[in-house]
């Protein structure tokens, strides 16, 4: 095994050519560049329309905030929604275009007082009003049948402008026998994104696990026994 | 350019540490040119990246921040599976082993056991527990044995 993990290094090695501190020179410039000519162009303009920059605007030409090693600002899209079944339910993955902060989701009680709640998954009952987002459902359809919904609320500023996938329509899939179900996307809202998965059977907060696998969130719902039999 | 001392013994420091890990996250093409993106970011911000104790980790940061545009416009290059005139050195049963990793298993894998890596600065790299690393690194190496048919004593 030695062996081969000395040629896979040579491998990788070689893969790329090494970066030149030259060329990071000159690279490094180019963003400069590209403001200062994004500067010109908009004093043109404001000359050219008699605009007159006041204050308030500045914040507009400032320079573009540092990525940091927080989760903040990830800029992530939604790429797959895939279900499959396991041993013990189904589990439902959201996976996007690059790695997620590593966690599990913690259960939040009441999906109409949360504000940025961060990570979390609530389970609403169809017996009552199903939030999504700021959106009251009374019943799943067209196409879906369900008693009741696992919503998992991602916090918003993991998303890119346009991450939140699919929009329309959502993603339908066969949830036992003749029984569909569905997942719908929204938000942001209130500092998350809302994934809201409308499935058959009976389930609570303890039968739901929601955890970050690298680039996916994992929903496992675990059936009880009763449900779908 | 004054006020950069030091910028290009920083590059030769750590440029190939960044380009490999980046490299293995994102495969050749796309992780070299989020590697050239975050250097070029370090040197636009070098007053801030010359006092930092660990650069590769946020750079890294940086290159996959970089790397999502890139990906965007350019097609994912998996490592190369055929030997060429010009890279006679590829293996290419080692091209689709690595090829076949998830992302976090063939860097967690190949940094630390081809690279000298030790687990707590993968872990720093990839923002994820010890634990996680051990666990992905374990799957990589099982998988790289079964791929290339490896016994556990060769």
């Amino acid at each position: 095994m030695d062996d081969v993990l000395d040629r896979l290094r040579t491998q990788v090695e070689r893969a790329t050519e090494p970066i030149d501190p030259g060329d990071v020179r000159r690279a490094g410039g180019r963003p400069r560049s590209r403001l200062l000519n994004l500067a010109a162009v908009a004093a043109l303009v404001a000359l050219v329309i008699g605009v007159v920059a006041i204050q308030s605007d500045q914040r507009e030409v400032s320079t573009p905030a540092a990525p940091t090693l927080t989760p903040a600002g990830l800029e992530l899209s939604v790429e797959r929604l895939a279900v499959h079944g396991t041993a013990e339910g189904e589990e439902v993955v959201i996976e996007f275009d690059g790695e997620l902060p590593d966690g599990e989701a913690t259960y939040a009680d009441d999906i109409t007082s949360l504000e940025s709640p961060g990570f979390s998954y609530v389970v609403q009952d169809m017996s009552a009003t199903v939030w999504v987002c700021a959106d009251r459902h009374f019943g799943f359809g067209p196409g879906a049948v369900g008693e009741h919904s696992i919503d998992v609320l991602i916090p918003s500023e993991w998303f890119a402008p346009d991450g939140v996938q699919p929009r329309d329509g959502g993603l339908s899939y066969r949830d036992g026998a003749d029984r569909p179900g569905k997942i719908v996307a929204c938000g942001p809202y209130r500092g998350y994104v809302q994934y809201s998965m409308w499935s058959a059977g009976s389930v609570g907060p303890e039968d739901v696990s929601v955890f970050v696998d690298g680039d996916s969130i994992r929903v496992r719902i675990e059936e009880p026994e009763s449900a779908g039999s | 350019m004054g006020g950069r001392d030091g910028f290009d013994e920083f590059v030769r420091a750590h440029e190939a540490r960044l380009r490999v890990a980046l490299v293995l996250h994102y495969g050749p093409d796309a992780g070299r040119e989020a590697a050239a993106e975050a250097l070029a970011w370090a040197w636009e911000h070098w007053d801030r990246v010359v006092v930092m104790d660990a650069p590769v980790p946020y750079l890294f940061r940086v290159g996959q921040s970089r790397t999502r545009r890139i990906r965007r416009r350019t097609p994912a290059a998996p490592f190369r599976t055929e030997a060429t005139v010009d890279a006679p050195w590829v293996e290419p049963a080692l091209g689709r082993a690595l090829n076949d990793l998830t992302a976090q298993q063939r860097t967690c894998t190949v940094l630390v056991h081809c690279f000298g890596w030790t687990l707590t600065e993968v872990a720093d790299l990839l923002d994820l527990s010890k634990s996680s690393v051990q666990t992905h690194v374990e799957r990589g190496l099982d998988r790289l044995r079964t791929e290339l048919a490896v016994d556990r004593d060769g």
